[in-house]
């Protein structure tokens, strides 16, 4: 059952990661395709900053579930390497749980933030005018997997901490499954 | 005492927080130290500009001096002052705020706000290393622009618009990454920008007004004493403002001058050809911006050609 | 304001030793001081929308772009060629490969906006091979993570560059005025291994002998492809083809031809590359997120200003200022990561130093020196982490190996806080010419 829970949202935050690495190599087209129109064809496609910042949103939001699932996020060790393995296992619970509060008081405050961008039609002040709903919704996907994905982290933590033991795949993993850990 | 935290994009000693300083002085000893304006200038707080108008409606601070063209995301109608070439000059630029400000009053209201008073940028012109004598002169210089209005603007013109971040513009000027910079005095000393242009044409195709505003839930806790005096302060004080505004545009326009940046106004051909080539921009902005700010428009030219 | 200020440490303190990531916990943090001494006002809608100023900032797309190609470097064999090319050159300097760390991060570091990246490629490497010859692991390992820092304090920058937006300087006069002290490190760094060589005679393994002509230049035509791409990166920013941010893309185009001319480019690798790069970008934009809303909530509570306030009322001289500084964030560094200590700090000691009549140029170097130090101090240190990844050697025997270069470290900082001019001579003479 958790192996279940763990596997669908290890699915998704591998999901999430993979739309990240081609809104990371679209960032990097984008930009690119600014220098060679600005200097071989003398105009500027003027959009390209605007999109790249959204991309970089994109990027960090969207890459966060895998990047938590393969520790790649920062956290402090020390206080775990002076305590013994049953402490550590609840302090790691307690971590993860206030953490996941904080992603769920982003999320709610994502939410309310896209609702209203919604209900202006808010557009950018930019020359391109493009509807802010668009990249923020796509943020709010990204935060809310990464919510997810510390919710059943918890989860798993209080019901099977061996599984968590192995992480899904270190950076790549696109060539093989994601997982070793969960059979 | 009520403190209303205002916030403002603007670096400390800019002439706009400076201007903002002089008012909330002027409230507190009119109020007797009862009404307090706390203000966080630089962007301390993490609102850059274009939120200012949803901040102060939803109550994040109780005030912003924020420039209007930056809201435009959200009330297109407040743009009317930064459309091409509509004003020409300090008396047209006159006559439209006057005749806009109902106008913006009613748009405030709807964003939960109180436009207190305006205080325009110095206008804007071009920084170029050619000088801008005629439309020619334009043609494929890649000039940096801010907004959709200046993007096609000089796109109409035959120029070569860029966008890129107000940090990477100097580097950009310096290494020849671009050729020409449309901004306002102020901004050009600030860039040191004699370094890497010779030449200003005030070509004064745009105004951007600053506003100072207050949320209403914040307004409606004064008494009605101190929100009347606050309000002929505004009243008082705005022409002054409005004048700081123009001696900073004719100090600013020295030092370039000093450094040897010939300036210059565009001539009467060079104005007319400016007007042509603004005018798919009025159009679209009659068409998208609302009844109402239609109904401003042709209020406003009705008035300027009738003088 | 002591109860805001407490009640902030607390909540830090206890959120980040329990283990809680350090963007969400900063974030936490704000969160929580908002909603109990300023209630009133929607704190979700302020998170919300500095969420999204601070994470789609077009100033910040550099860092993406750096880190890619530092990936994309990573997988190819730039970086062994670099150290075969550099290995005939050192062997008449006491000290000998030590100093190819020196030297390869110098190098490295040109290229790359990072610290813990030129650490990881450039450790890489280095590590076994030094080992490999007979060199003692300790001093490998030290001089590796001292000569990591560098990364950050030669252009290009991500430190650099978000300093330059905070501050709103020049990010090009902040990559000009660290070249001068960035060499001049990488040299008291060389100093110190040759006097370590020199002073344990025997102890380190023999020269390689009978070098001929044909060697050096073989090792030159090795060091071509590093020279090229450094070349390629920096000329397009020079030449007006990119500006800074942009040229991030060149480097990025740049690590693909050399992946693709060195066939070592799949689209395995470069997808491999962008997951990397991807979740690199998003572990440091979370921290971003999170140290900028702390200190935008901070600033909603007059911290930094009260703050200020009492530093400035201290009266101290400038010196003074400045070690009164570099203290405050030596302790802050060893705790906390570089880049949010940057962000925290800036609204409250910038005004404060520029009052004291340093250039703002000036204390953007200063705060990369600090940062780099806080890279090397435990418990929280960015490149003992890598290394121990590396080497698997002990986080403390790390730390103990790096203090000699720690203190090489405060000892320059303290130079250039008498000699100003170090820092600042070269930006000034590039904008004195435009
Ligand atoms: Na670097
Ligand atoms: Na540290």
């Amino acid at each position: 059952m958790i192996s279940r829970l763990l596997q669908a949202s290890d699915f998704l935050a591998r999901a999430a990661g993979m739309l990240a690495a081609i809104a990371m190599a679209l960032l990097f087209v984008l930009m690119l395709s600014e220098i060679v129109s600005r200097n071989l064809l003398g105009t500027s496609l003027g959009f390209t900053w605007e999109v790249s910042g959204y991309l970089l949103g994109l990027v960090i939001f969207m890459a966060s579930s895998w990047a938590l699932r393969n520790d790649k996020h920062i956290r402090i060790t020390l206080l775990r390497e002076h305590l013994p393995a049953a402490a550590v296992r609840w302090l790691d619970l307690l971590a993860t749980l206030i953490g996941a509060a904080i992603a769920v008081f982003f999320t709610a405050a994502f939410v309310g933030f896209c609702l209203q961008t919604w209900h202006n039609g808010t557009v950018s002040s930019t020359p391109q005018q493009i509807p802010l709903i668009v990249p923020r919704a796509l943020m709010l996907l990204g935060i809310t997997i990464f919510t997810l994905t510390l919710v059943v982290r918890a989860v798993a933590l209080i019901a099977a901490p061996s599984l968590l033991e192995t992480t899904p795949d270190d950076d790549g993993a696109a060539a093989s499954g994601p997982t070793e850990g969960e059979s | 005492a009520t403190q209303l935290m205002i916030v403002t994009p603007w670096p400390e000693g800019n002439f706009q927080v400076k201007t903002l300083n002089q008012f909330a002085d002027a409230v507190k000893k009119a109020t007797d130290g009862e009404v307090e304006f706390d203000i966080h200038a630089g962007g301390d707080l993490g609102l850059k500009g274009p939120e200012l108008l949803s901040a102060v409606r939803d109550g994040i601070v109780q005030g912003a001096d924020m420039l209007l063209t930056q809201q435009v995301g959200q009330a297109p109608l407040l743009g009317i002052e930064s459309v091409p070439y509509l004003t020409r000059d300090q008396d047209d630029a006159a006559l439209l705020r006057k005749l806009a400000w109902p106008y913006y009053e009613k748009t405030a209201a709807q964003f939960n706000q109180k436009f207190l008073y305006t205080v325009p940028w110095p206008g804007q012109g071009v920084f170029t290393q050619q000088p801008v004598e005629s439309v020619d002169d334009l043609q494929g210089v890649k000039l940096r622009t801010v907004d959709k209005n200046g993007t096609e603007f000089f796109k109409a013109l035959g120029a070569s618009p860029v966008q890129m971040p107000w940090g990477e513009v100097v580097p950009a000027l310096a290494s020849g990454a671009i050729d020409g910079v449309t901004t306002s005095t102020p901004s050009g000393v600030d860039g040191s920008f004699w370094e890497f242009t010779d030449y200003f044409n005030k070509l004064d195709w745009q105004l951007a007004p600053d506003v100072v505003s207050i949320n209403l839930d914040a307004w409606n806790s004064l008494t009605d004493e101190q929100q009347q005096t606050i309000e002929s302060l505004a009243q008082k004080m705005e022409p002054q403002f409005q004048q700081v505004s123009q001696d900073e545009d004719k100090r600013n326009a020295k030092i370039l001058a000093d450094h040897g940046i010939h300036m210059s106004s565009p001539s009467e051909t060079l104005s007319k050809q400016l007007t042509e080539a603004a005018q798919p921009q009025w159009k679209q902005f009659r068409e998208s911006a609302g009844a109402e700010a239609d109904e401003l428009m042709t209020k406003y030219l009705d008035a300027r050609d009738a003088e | 304001m002591t109860a805001i200020m407490l009640t902030a440490f607390g909540l830090l303190v206890a959120l980040l030793a329990s283990g809680v990531w350090v963007g969400l916990g900063l974030a936490g943090v704000g969160i929580l001081s908002l909603e109990s001494f300023r209630g009133f006002m929607p704190v979700e809608k302020l998170l919300a929308q500095t969420v999204w100023n601070s994470t789609t900032s077009a100033e910040l797309v550099a860092l993406p772009l750096f880190i890619l190609m530092g990936e994309l470097l990573f997988r190819s064999r730039l970086t062994q060629l670099l150290f075969d090319g550099l290995a005939p050159w050192v062997d008449r300097i006491p000290g000998r490969l030590l100093h190819t760390n020196i030297l390869g991060c110098t190098l490295f570091a040109a290229i790359s906006g990072s610290s813990a990246a030129t650490t990881a490629t450039v450790g890489r490497i280095t590590s076994s091979e030094l080992m490999a010859r007979g060199y003692d692991a300790r001093i490998a390992a030290g001089s590796l993570a001292g000569a990591g820092t560098l990364g950050f304090l030669i252009p290009p920058s991500t430190i650099m560059i978000i300093y330059g937006v905070l501050a709103q300087v020049s990010i090009l006069k902040m990559f000009i005025a660290g070249i001068v002290p960035g060499l001049l490190l990488a040299l008291a760094f060389m100093v110190y291994l040759g006097l370590y060589a020199l002073s344990r005679p025997g102890e380190l393994p023999p020269r390689q002998r009978g070098l001929k002509a044909a060697d050096y230049l073989r090792a030159l035509v090795q060091l071509g492809p590093v020279a090229v791409l450094i070349a390629f990166v920096i000329g397009s920013m020079l030449t007006g083809m990119a500006t800074p941010t942009e040229a991030g893309a060149v480097g990025v185009l740049g690590a693909l031809i050399v992946c693709l001319l060195q066939r070592c480019l799949s689209w395995k690798s470069l997808w491999s590359a962008l997951m990397g790069a991807a979740q690199i970008t998003s572990m440091i934009g979370l921290i971003i997120v999170g140290a900028m809303f702390l200190s935008v909530a901070m600033g909603f509570l007059n911290v930094p200003r009260t703050i200020a306030d009492t530093i400035g009322a201290l009266g101290l001289s400038p010196l003074a200022l400045v070690a009164m500084l570099l203290v405050f964030y030596v302790v802050l560094g060893m705790l906390l990561e570089g880049m949010s200590i940057i962000v925290m700090t800036l609204p409250i000691t910038l005004p404060l130093i520029t009052q004291a009549g340093f250039d703002p140029i000036w204390f953007g170097v200063f705060l990369v020196l600090v940062v780099e130090m806080a890279q090397i101090t435990p418990p929280v240190g960015f490149n003992l982490f890598v290394i121990n990844g590396i080497t698997g050697m002990k986080i403390g025997r790390i730390a103990r190996a790096v203090a000699p270069f720690f203190l090489i470290m405060v000892a320059f900082t303290l130079l250039l806080a008498v000699f100003p001019q170090i820092v600042t001579w070269l930006p000034d003479l590039v904008e004195a010419r435009g």
